[in-house]
This record gives structure tokens, C-alpha cells and sequence, in this order.
């Protein structure tokens, strides 16, 4: 047996021909690479796929969420890529058929939106930025206009709750627009300062009469401004407080009513002449630092322009200038920047103790006795409806 | 035995030879149908490696593919019987023919008339230098079987070849 084993144990043994192992290999190598490149292919495939799907996606959140965030953003400010977005949005809602209140309601908010940009652009600089802020704070001028265009269109339907609600935006928009005038300064650009300005005096009048209005509605026993007597009421209070006082640049309302009132002419050159005593009367501690400086300048540069209108005959020119000046007296006060060294905080101004929602007393009014404004009152108003509206 | 994190081509580099020797044997010694067969079976192998269970000895996987792709050649070509006492000895090569001897050829002719089981017994317990578990494994049969088997076989060979003799 052990010899048949040993028979069995030497049996040849085939050696696998060199060609044929290198061809296996070869093949077995091939079907490696073959392997490999599908689950490369898949990869890419599923690749593909997930490419598709997450740009899908992204093109869906990119159309909900860049509108919405262009539109609810006061960040996106004038020279943003959005901004034409945001506009193009608030435009359209505005085409969207609706009522008067709402509409006025959409342009109170649309004056909100482009003060609270004014006030970012304000903080920024360089650039065009100075450009940028005079045409945000121009169109909320523009929108605040049709806004009161608007409400006062409504006559006797006007609803207590929607003037109450105006009441407490304007409110709001009086503390952005000072909070841009303060964050520009004094130093800024006349168009910048104009604008601004401008604005202030707009909300800033409007703001006090809804003080005015709110106090009266807290304290009156018929305080019921849901029924019909109560909103003739309101309305009797709003016109009364309209009428009472003389607005800078007067809103649409006035603008009828001095299309249809024959205006006598204003003497502009005694005008003229308070201003540049105006000028002599500012003082360095109404206005520290170069405050008081820069603002004589502003004046002196307007008087000598206002005189040069008035020399050409150009009297619309003058009765703008004069405009212009009158309100920068008025609210030079709230360009002053906060001195952060000073006690008193970012409040506080020279002689003036400025609170929130109070119009301070002007510096000039002190010093004179009268202000500004009544003086510019004594006399007729004025024809212009503003440096925009000169034209 | 190789780890579990052995390549196809580590495993081809270790069977390549034993699996063509075991076709060789089985195809009457061709050696062409045997690279083809080996080359086959090693495919096929590689094909289904992803599906191979690394606890399990790849020898025993490699060879039941190789019996699997053997019996299908047979069948494709017609033929039982691999080994035939009629074809001549195979072993063409030069070297071969200087180990073979006539009492090979005897043993050959012998183990050619023997059952497919008995035959494949013995060339694996001899020619591919497996044991009887490895035989088991790969036959699906159990150790003690396949030793009785083999036992069997040995005896008949002898037998077979004492008669031959007389």
C-alpha cells in the first residue's frame, strides 16, 4: 500500500504555462478596473443626483428666502445687490388692490423701511453713500407725503384705530430720522443736512401733533373712538392741530389749500436779514466744538447764496434758500454728535435736555425769544411746498 | 491561510496552480482546455468574490467552483469521463516525459477506470495534496466518509494493479 502511495505522490504535477497566468491576471485585472470605474459611475451618478436635487433646493429656498430677506431686511440698503428686489417687492404690494387705509398704511411703513435704512447708510461711509442716503431719506419723504395724502383723502371715514397706529410710527420714524441726523453731524453735505432736515421737520411736526392728539384722547371722558362722534372728533382735533400750526414743508393738504389761497409776497430780504442774525447769534456753548462753527458756515454759505438769488431776481431760488436755512436752525440741535466722554449720554445735548418723543427747545429760541418757525408763521406761508417741489 | 483582507490576486498566486492542475487531470490532460478552464474559474471566482464569506477557507470555495464549472464543461461537451484508457499518456512535456514512467502510466490508466468519486479522492488526496477534511469540505461530504472512501479506493487501485501484473 505504502508503495502505491508513493506511486500516487509522483504522479506529474502540470505547471501553469507563464502566458496563461499572464492572461488571467490580466483578465482579472480588467475585470478590477471594470469593477472600480461602475462604482465610480454610480458614484458620480449618485453624485449627479444629490447635485440636482441640492441645487433644486437651493433654487427653491433661493427664490422664497432672498425675496423675503431682501424685503425684511433693513440691512439691504441702497447700492445692494437686493435692494431693486426689495423695491420691485414693496412696488408690487402696492399694485395689489386694496383700501385707502391700507394703502396709507403700506406707504407709513414703507417711509418706516427707508428711515431705517437712512439711519444704517448713515453709519457708513465712503463711496456713494452720501448720495444713497439723500435719495432713502427723499423717497420717505415722498412716501410720508402720500401717506398723508392719502389719509387725509379720507375725510369723515377715517378710522381711529389706523390714525392712532400712524401716530405711534411716526413716533417711531421721528427717533430714526434724528438718530441719522445725529450719526451724519453737522459736518455732512448741504444735501445731506437739507434732506435730513427736511424730514425732521416733516415727522417731527406730525410726531408732536399725535402727541398732542393721544394726550387728548387719554384725557377726554368721551375717549369711545370707535363710534362716529369720537372719530369726528379725532379728525376735528387732527385738522384743528393741522390748521393750528404752520408745517415746514407743507404736505398735500396744504398744498390744495395754497393753490386755492392767493399768497401775498414774503419780504425774503427781511428774511434774510433775521438769518444772518441768526447766524451772529450762535453760541459756542449752545453748539461745542466745531459745531457752532461749521453751523455759521452752513448759514453764512445759504445767506450769501439767498443774496445772490435775490440779486438775479430769482426769488423762488431765495424763498427755498431762506426755507432751508430756518430749518436747519431748527434742527441743528439733533446733529449734534453725542460726546461719549460727556455725562449726560447720547441725550444730551449743549443747554438742551433732549428725551425721547420730546421736541427740545432750540437753541436759537433761547437766544432770540422766537422761533423759526413762528417767525417764518407772522408771515405768510411761504408759496414753495418744499426744496423738491420748487420746480 | 490568508487573512481576511486578502486580495483575489493574493489567492489567485496561491490556487492558480493547484486549480489547473486539478482541470489538467480532469480534461484528458489538454492542456489548453485546462488554462481555458482555469481561467474560467477564476473569473467566475472574482465575479462572485464580493458574496465569498472571508470566514470560510477560499481553498474549499475555489475548489467546489472549479468541480461546478468542470461538471458543466462536461456536460456542454458531452463527456463523463475525463480520463480514458484509450487517449495516450498526456504528459507532453519533455520533463513529464522523463518522470513518467510505465508504472505511472499503469497508475493512471488504473485511477481512469476508476468511479468519479474514488477518482476524485484520490487525485485530490495525491496530486493536489489535500487532506481528507479539506476533501470533505469540498465534496460536502464528512471526514469519515471521504477516509473510508479513500481507503476504498487505494485498495482497489492495488488490487487493480497486482492483477495487471499477473
Amino acid at each position: 500500500m505504502k508503495n502505491i502511495e508513493e506511486q500516487l505522490k509522483n504522479l506529474p504535477k502540470a505547471k501553469m504555462p507563464l502566458t496563461a497566468d499572464l492572461k488571467i491576471r490580466i483578465m482579472i485585472y480588467r475585470l478590477q478596473w471594470r469593477k472600480y470605474a461602475e462604482k465610480q459611475n454610480i458614484f458620480r451618478l449618485f453624485s449627479r443626483k444629490m447635485a440636482y436635487a441640492f441645487a433644486s433646493v437651493l433654487l427653491l429656498a433661493s427664490t422664497v428666502s432672498v425675496p423675503a430677506f431682501a424685503y425684511a431686511s433693513p440691512g439691504v440698503v441702497k447700492g445692494n445687490p437686493f435692494y431693486p428686489l426689495k423695491i420691485l417687492l414693496e412696488k408690487a404690494e402696492l399694485a395689489i388692490p386694496k383700501s385707502n387705509e391700507a394703502e396709507a398704511k403700506i406707504y407709513e411703513k414703507n417711509v418706516s423701511r427707508r428711515l431705517a435704512e437712512a439711519e444704517i447708510l448713515s453709519k457708513q461711509t465712503g463711496g456713494k453713500t452720501a448720495d444713497y442716503l439723500v435719495e432713502t431719506v427723499n423717497q420717505a419723504q415722498t412716501d410720508k407725503e402720500k401717506a398723508s395724502a392719502i389719509i387725509s383723502g379720507l375725510g369723515e371715514t377715517k378710522d381711529a384705530g389706523l390714525l392712532k397706529k400712524i401716530d405711534q410710527t411716526e413716533k417711531q420714524q421721528e427717533a430714526l430720522i434724528k438718530q441719522v441726523a445725529q450719526n451724519v453731524g453737522l459736518e455732512a453735505s448741504d444735501k445731506v443736512v437739507n434732506s435730513v432736515s427736511l424730514m425732521i421737520s416733516t415727522i417731527s411736526d406730525k410726531a408732536n401733533k399725535a402727541d398732542k392728539r393721544l394726550d387728548s384722547e387719554e384725557t377726554s371722558p368721551k375717549g369711545n373712538v370707535g363710534d362716529s362722534k369720537g372719530m369726528r372728533n379725532v379728525e376735528q382735533r387732527r385738522t384743528e392741530a393741522t390748521s393750528s400750526e404752520s408745517m415746514p414743508i407743507p404736505d398735500t393738504r396744504d398744498e390744495a389749500i395754497a393753490t386755492q389761497t392767493p399768497k401775498s409776497p414774503i419780504d425774503l430780504g427781511a428774511e434774510k436779514k433775521k438769518l444772518d442774525e441768526m447766524a451772529k447769534t450762535i453760541k459756542q456753548d449752545d453748539f461745542p466744538g466745531k459745531g457752532a462753527d461749521t453751523l455759521r458756515a452752513k448759514l453764512e454759505t445759504r445767506n450769501k447764496k439767498t443774496s445772490q438769488a435775490l440779486d438775479e431776481g430769482n426769488l423762488g431760488k431765495a424763498e427755498e434758500l431762506i426755507k432751508e436755512s430756518h430749518r436747519l436752525m431748527d434742527n441743528a440741535k439733533f446733529f449734534l454728535k453725542s460726546d461719549p466722554a460727556e455725562p449726560g449720554g447720547k441725550n444730551k445735548k449743549p443747554g438742551v435736555s433732549v428725551q425721547p418723543n420730546e421736541k427740545p427747545k432750540d437753541p436759537v429760541e433761547r437766544s432770540k425769544g422766537t422761533s423759526t418757525k413762528e417767525t417764518l408763521n407772522n408771515k405768510e406761508k411761504p408759496k414753495s411746498k418744499g426744496h423738491r417741489n420748487n420746480n | 491561510m490568508m487573512d481576511k483582507n486578502s486580495s483575489f490576486l493574493d489567492y489567485y498566486g496561491q490556487f492558480k496552480a493547484k486549480i489547473y492542475n486539478y482541470c489538467w487531470y480532469r480534461v484528458n490532460f489538454d492542456r489548453e482546455i485546462a488554462e481555458d478552464l482555469t481561467s474560467d474559474i477564476f473569473i467566475k471566482a472574482f465575479s462572485s468574490y464580493g458574496s465569498f464569506d472571508q470566514d470560510r477557507p477560499f481553498q474549499a470555495w475555489i475548489y467546489a467552483i472549479a468541480r461546478n464549472h468542470l461538471i458543466n464543461h462536461y456536460r456542454k461537451s458531452g463527456r463523463e469521463v475525463p480520463l480514458d484508457d484509450s487517449i495516450d499518456f498526456p504528459i507532453d512535456s519533455h520533463a513529464a516525459k522523463v518522470h513518467a514512467s510505465i508504472e505511472m502510466e499503469k497508475v493512471l490508466s488504473v485511477i481512469a477506470t476508476m468511479d468519479g468519486y474514488c477518482r476524485d479522492v484520490l487525485l485530490m488526496k495525491y496530486v493536489d495534496g489535500l487532506d481528507s477534511k479539506e476533501i470533505a469540505q469540498i465534496l460536502g461530504k464528512n471526514d469519515g466518509a471521504v477516509r473510508t472512501q479513500l481507503s476504498r479506493a487505494l485498495s482497489i487501485l492495488k488490487e487493480k494493479l497486482e492483477y495487471e501484473k499477473h
